[in-house]
C-alpha cells in the first residue's frame, strides 16, 4: 500500500547534508509498522517525508514514495492538502498541545471533513461525534463542546486519533503517540491503535523511540539509526535474532534477566506508616498515606506511579527535604544523597564540574587537597576524566552531566542514593550507560537505590524490588518477577499489561 | 456574575483612591489660586474673603468629603479662572479630544493589523525588510515632533491643510475630520510600529506551535490555517496592548492638541495648572484615570470572549 524505495533526503543550504541515506520500506494494508530509533536518527523526519510536512525549500527527496501506485515525491502543495487529512493522517506526541487551544473539540475532529468533504454541518457534526465514539471517549456529545485544557493528556491524544480517523485514511502516521502520557494511559491508547486498524483496514506507521512500546503493537519493525535503516523484519525475529550490533543493544535492554538480589541483608533505610502533608497558605493537604517500606544494603528499590502520585514526596521525605510527616523515618545513620532527572536545571550553570564536586565537601570543611583528591577519585568511578574538571555543565552532553549528578551524589560516600527518573530525559543508549554505571557502582560500593521511573522497562531491567504507588498509598510491593508475572491489584495488572509484553 | 461583582467592586476602591491622590496632590503643590484669581492688586482682606466664600479655609478632609460628594452626583464643582460650572467647560472640549483620540485609534487599529498580518505572510520580503528598519525609528519618535514636522511639511509646504484653522464638529463633520486626520497620524504613527512589531511576533510565534502541524496535516491551506487558527491565537497580547494604548492615546491627544491648536482638553488642562483651577484638574484627572480602569476592564471581558482558559481560571479560583 505504501511503498518507500531508495529514499534520500538532505538538507539544504550552505552546509548540505544527508539526513535519510537510501531508506526502503513497504506497508501492507491494515498492517502495523514500527520505526524504532533514538532521537536524531531520522525517524521522524522519515514519516514527515511521507506526510509531505517537510519543508521543499529546505529538505531535497530523492527516491520514491508509492501510495497505493501515486509517486507522493512528484505531487504538488496544493495536490498533497488533498492527500493529508484524507489518506494519510498523523498524531503527534504533545496531545495538548497539537490541539488548537481556543476552537472546540468537535470543530477539531471535524476539520478534514470540512475540508475533504461536502458534508453539510450537521452530517459533519454526526460524523465527529461517532468518530469519537469510536475511540472510546464516554459522552462523546458532551465532549464535543469542549476545550481542549478541559481534557486529561490521554484524552487529547483521543481526539487526536478521532480526528486523524474521522475521514477513514488509508494511512496513519504517529510519531511518539504516547511518549508524553502516563503508563496506565499508553497501553489503553495502543489498544486502540491496534483495534481502529483492524476496524478501518488502516496501515499504520509507529514511530516511537520506546522498544516495550514498538513489540507490543507493530506486526513489522524497521530499526533506525544516523539516517540508515540498519534492520527490519517481523517483530517477533527482530526481537528474538536481532541481526545487528545496534539492535542487540536495544534488546538487550528490555531482556530477562536473573540476578536478583537474595532477601535477608541488614536495611539502610525503614520506612513506617508515615504520612506526609504539603501546606498550603491554610490548608494542609495530605500527600503520602501510611507508607511502610525498607530498603536493605546493596539493593535497588523501584518505585513506580503516575505522576502526582506520591513518588517525588516519597523522596523528599526520605532526603529530609519535606519535614512535615508523622510516622517514622529510620535511617541508620544513613545520609541518602538524590540524584534528579534534569542534571543541567539542578547544576549550577556558572560554576564549573570541579567546583559542583567539591561543593559538598567544602561545606562539611575539608580542606582543598583533600577535596581535590577525592573529586579524582570519583572521576574515574563514573567514567569523567580530568579535562572535564574544567568544563560548566552547559559544555557536556547529557549523559555526561548526569554522571556528573552521580558523581557529586557519590563524593559524601553515602550508603543510600535516591534517583528520581534519572535517566528519563535520556536517549536509549545513553540512559543504558547510566544504568550500566549504576549497576556497577551498586556491585562495587554496595551501594542501595531507591529508584523512582515511570518507565517501566527500565525498573525491570535494573531492581531487585519493586513498589506501585497511587493517590500517595503503596497500593502492591514485592520482587519484580512477583509484580510483572502475577500482579494482584487491577492497577498493577494494568501496569504490567504492558510490562508483560516487555518480557 | 460573581467574578464581575468583584471587579466593579475594584474599580470603584481604585477610582476613590486616584481621586483622594489627585486632590492631595493639588494641596501639596505650591501656589495659591486665590491670588491668582485676584491678580496683583488686593488687599488680604479681599484673600480672606475669597478663600472663606471658596471653602478654602476647611481643612482638608472636609474639603476632600464635599468634593467627593458633588463628584458623585454629578456637580464637578465651579471652575475658579472662569466661573462657569466644570461640567459644562469639560462638556464643551471634551468631545473635541474624544474625536481626535477615536479617530487615532481606528487609525491604528485599521493599519496595523492588516498590515501585520501582510508582513508576517511576506517574511524577509522587501517591504518586509524596510518596514522592520523604520519601526525603531517610528516607534522612537514623540508625537509631538512628529506633529510640528507634520504641519511644517503638510501644512506650510504641501498645502494640505491650514495649520491653526480648526473646523468644529459642529459646524462641518467631514471638514473637522479632514484637520484632525494629521493630528490623529502624528499620535498613531509610534502605537502602529509597536502594535505591527508585537503582532507579527506572535503571529510568528504561534505559526511555529504544534496545532499548526496538525492543522497543516489535515491538509489545511496556509490561508486556513491564518484565519481559523493562528490569527485568534496571535491576537491575544494584541487586545491586551491596544486597551492600554487608548490612554495613552488620550494622553497623547491633548499634547498634540497644542501643536494643532485645537480647542480640546489639552489646551483646558495647561491653563488650568498655570493658573490653579483645581476643580478643573481633578476632573480631567479623574475623567482619565477612569478611562484608564474602564479600557482595562474592557480588555478583560475581551479576552474572556476570545480565549476560553480564562474563563475556566475564573471559575476554578472562585
Amino acid at each position: 500500500m505504501l511503498e518507500i524505495k531508495g529514499l534520500k533526503l538532505t538538507f539544504q543550504g550552505s552546509s548540505g547534508f544527508e539526513v535519510i541515506h537510501n531508506m526502503n520500506l513497504a506497508i501492507e494494508e491494515g498492517e502495523i509498522v514500527g520505526i524504532v530509533g533514538e532521537s536524531g536518527s531520522g525517524k521522524t523526519t522519515a514519516a514527515l517525508s511521507v506526510a509531505g510536512l517537510l519543508d521543499r525549500r529546505k529538505v531535497q527527496a530523492e527516491g520514491s514514495i508509492l501510495l497505493d501506485g501515486m509517486e507522493l515525491l512528484s505531487c504538488s502543495e496544493t495536490e498533497y492538502q488533498k492527500i493529508r487529512g484524507r489518506s494519510i493522517s498523523m498524531v503527534f506526541q504533545e496531545p495538548l498541545s497539537s490541539l488548537d487551544p481556543l476552537m472546540k473539540i468537535g470543530h477539531q475532529v471535524e476539520e478534514a471533513l470540512k475540508l475533504h468533504t461536502n458534508l453539510n454541518r450537521k452530517q459533519r457534526r454526526q460524523a465527529a461525534i461517532g468518530a469519537l465514539r469510536s475511540v472510546e471517549l464516554s459522552d462523546p456529545e458532551l465532549i464535543y463542546e469542549k476545550y481542549p485544557h478541559e481534557l486529561s493528556g490521554g484524552m487529547c491524544q483521543r481526539v487526536m486519533l478521532a480526528a486523524a480517523i474521522v475521514t477513514h485514511p488509508r494511512l496513519l502516521i504517529a510519531d511518539e503517540p504516547t511518549t508524553a502520557l502516563d503508563v496506565s494511559v499508553q497501553a489503553q491508547i495502543l489498544s486502540l491503535i491496534r483495534r481502529l486498524s483492524q476496524e478501518y483496514r488502516m496501515s499504520v506507521l509507529f514511530i516511537s523511540h520506546d522498544l516495550g512500546v514498538i513489540r507490543m503493537l507493530c506486526d513489522r519493525v524497521a530499526v533506525m539509526r544516523d539516517g540508515y535503516v540498519v534492520e527490519q523484519g517481523r517483530t517477533q525475529d527482530i526481537f528474538e535474532h536481532p541481526a545487528h550490533a545496534y539492535t542487540r543493544t536495544l534488546v538487550a535492554k528490555i531482556q530477562k534477566r536473573n540476578d536478583f538480589l537474595e532477601t535477608d541483608r541488614d536495611p539502610v533505610l525503614k520506612l513506617e506508616k508515615v504520612n506526609a502533608f504539603y501546606r498550603n497558605g491554610r490548608n494542609r493537604r495530605q500527600a503520602l498515606y501510611d507508607v511502610s517500606f525498607e530498603i536493605r544494603r546493596g539493593e535497588i528499590l523501584g518505585l513506580v506511579g503516575e505522576s502526582g502520585c506520591g513518588k517525588s514526596t516519597t523522596a523528599k521525605v526520605i532526603t529530609g527535604i519535606l519535614p512535615d510527616y508523622t510516622g517514622t523515618v529510620e535511617r541508620y545513620g544513613v545520609r541518602p544523597q538524590m540524584v534528579f532527572q534534569d542534571p543541567l536545571s539542578s547544576l549550577n550553570p556558572s560554576k564549573n564540574i570541579s567546583w559542583l564536586l567539591e561543593e559538598p565537601l567544602r561545606i562539611a570543611g575539608v580542606s582543598k587537597l583533600s577535596r581535590r583528591e577525592s573529586v579524582r577519585n570519583i572521576l574515574g568511578r563514573v567514567g569523567l576524566s580530568e579535562e572535564h574538571l574544567r568544563r560548566r555543565p552547559a559544555e557536556l552532553s547529557g549523559g555526561q552531566r548526569q554522571r556528573v549528578a552521580i558523581a557529586a551524589a557519590l563524593i559524601q560516600r553515602p550508603a543510600l542514593i535516591v534517583a528520581d527518573e534519572p535517566v528519563s530525559a535520556l536517549d536509549v543508549t545513553i540512559q543504558t550507560q547510566i544504568l550500566d554505571l549504576m549497576l556497577e557502582l551498586k556491585r562495587e560500593l554496595g551501594l542501595s537505590y531507591l529508584f523512582i521511573s515511570h518507565d517501566l522497562g527500565v525498573i525491570y531491567r535494573i531492581c531487585d524490588r519493586v513498589m506501585i504507588m497511587r493517590e500517595g498509598r503503596i497500593i502492591e510491593q514485592g520482587s519484580v518477577l512477583e509484580i510483572y508475572q502475577h500482579p494482584k491489584e487491577s492497577y498493577t495488572k494494568r501496569l504490567a499489561s504492558l510490562a508483560g509484553e516487555i518480557q | 456574575m460573581r467574578y464581575f461583582l468583584k471587579k466593579i467592586i475594584s474599580l470603584i476602591i481604585t477610582l476613590l483612591l486616584v481621586s483622594f491622590l489627585a486632590f492631595l496632590t493639588f494641596q501639596l503643590i505650591s501656589g495659591d489660586p486665590v491670588t491668582q484669581m485676584l491678580g496683583t492688586e488686593y488687599t488680604e482682606e479681599m484673600a480672606a474673603h475669597l478663600r472663606a466664600q471658596l471653602g478654602l479655609d476647611d481643612p482638608f478632609p472636609i474639603r476632600y468629603f464635599r468634593w467627593l460628594g458633588g463628584f458623585i452626583t454629578g456637580d464637578f464643582g465651579t471652575s475658579y479662572s472662569y466661573n462657569v460650572p466644570v461640567s459644562s467647560l469639560l462638556s464643551d472640549k471634551l468631545p473635541v479630544t474624544g474625536l481626535l483620540s477615536a479617530f487615532s485609534f481606528v487609525l491604528l487599529v485599521s493599519i496595523s493589523i492588516p498590515l501585520g498580518i501582510w508582513l508576517a505572510a511576506h517574511e524577509d520580503s522587501i517591504p518586509d525588510k524596510i518596514f522592520t528598519a523604520l519601526n525603531q525609528i517610528a516607534m522612537s519618535i514623540p508625537p509631538f515632533f512628529l506633529g510640528i514636522m507634520m504641519t511644517l511639511v503638510f501644512g506650510l509646504m504641501l498645502h494640505l491643510f491650514v495649520p491653526g484653522n480648526y473646523i468644529s464638529y459642529q459646524e462641518n463633520f467631514g471638514a473637522s475630520l479632514a484637520y484632525l486626520l494629521f493630528p490623529a497620524i502624528a499620535i498613531a504613527i509610534p502605537k502602529i510600529a509597536m502594535t505591527v512589531k508585537l503582532f507579527k511576533s506572535s503571529l510568528h510565534a504561534e505559526y511555529r506551535r504544534d496545532y499548526v502541524r496538525t492543522a497543516l496535516s489535515r491538509g489545511s491551506t496556509r490561508r486556513r490555517i491564518l484565519y481559523s487558527h493562528v490569527l485568534r491565537n496571535a491576537i491575544i497580547p494584541v487586545v491586551t496592548f491596544l486597551a492600554l494604548t487608548i490612554p495613552e492615546i488620550v494622553a497623547g491627544s491633548i499634547i498634540i492638541e497644542q501643536v494643532f491648536t485645537v480647542p480640546g482638553l489639552g489646551r483646558l488642562l495647561v491653563s488650568s495648572i498655570l493658573n490653579r483651577d483645581y476643580p478643573v484638574v481633578c476632573a480631567i484627572v479623574m475623567l482619565i484615570a477612569a478611562l484608564v480602569i474602564l479600557m482595562n476592564f474592557l480588555a478583560d471581558i475581551l479576552y474572556r470572549i476570545i480565549d476560553p482558559r480564562i474563563r475556566i481560571d475564573q471559575e476554578a479560583s472562585k
